[in-house]
């Protein structure tokens, strides 16, 4: 049994300027709670999503990446105990253009049932995801988004 | 919650716009916004 996360949203852009919003730490500081990936983004590299005061928000590795189409991460939470020792996630994010708009789809799955990793994220993405749409239209992340929360 | 997954299908969407509640409420429900998005449909209800 496994648990998923789906989330779907589409985004008056394009998928070059969707794809580096998602992975560039200029930009992901902006809507990701100041988090950034530290990665070189090629297939089989580490990959950790820092945190702004300098700990490592989650870990794990790239598994695909088919800019600016595709990419699969290999992902574990890091700073809280409970997440962490589910062990490790995949989060697939494919990106489409139909039409004025990029459609951005975020699957997040777990091998395991009920997990807290998954119902964490599923409360994380639609607010990071929010943002990144209002950021990219309008060029002003969500206030809530724009540094970690204590 | 074990009460909602046995009672169907369900679909869930969360999004979060930068606007008041009032203008969210008027949006989704007023015949001249919802032309705007929902595929030019308006809802009849008083």
């Amino acid at each position: 049994m496994n648990t998923t996360f789906v989330y779907v949203t589409f985004i008056r852009t394009t998928q070059e300027k969707l794809w580096d919003a998602l992975t560039r730490p200029e930009f992901t500081r902006a809507y990701w709670y100041g988090a950034w990936h530290d990665t070189d983004w090629q297939r089989g590299s580490s990959w950790k999503l820092m945190i702004p005061d300098g700990r490592v928000g989650d870990s794990g590795e790239i598994l695909e990446i088919e800019k600016p189409h595709r990419l699969v991460l290999k992902w574990k939470n890091e700073f809280r105990s409970e997440l962490r020792e589910e062990g490790y996630s995949r989060c697939t994010l494919e990106l489409e253009a139909q039409g004025e708009t990029v459609k951005l789809t975020v699957t997040h799955s777990i091998e395991r049932e009920d997990s807290k990793f998954i119902e964490g994220v599923s409360g994380g993405w639609p607010r990071i995801l929010s943002s990144l749409k209002s950021f990219l239209e309008t060029g002003k992340a969500h206030e809530a988004t724009t540094t970690w929360p204590k | 919650m074990m009460e909602d997954r046995m009672s169907g299908t369900r679909f869930v969407y969360v999004t979060y716009i930068r606007t008041t509640a009032e203008e969210l409420w008027d949006a989704l429900t007023k015949p001249e916004f919802t032309r705007d998005y929902w595929a030019g449909t308006t809802q009849e209800s008083d």
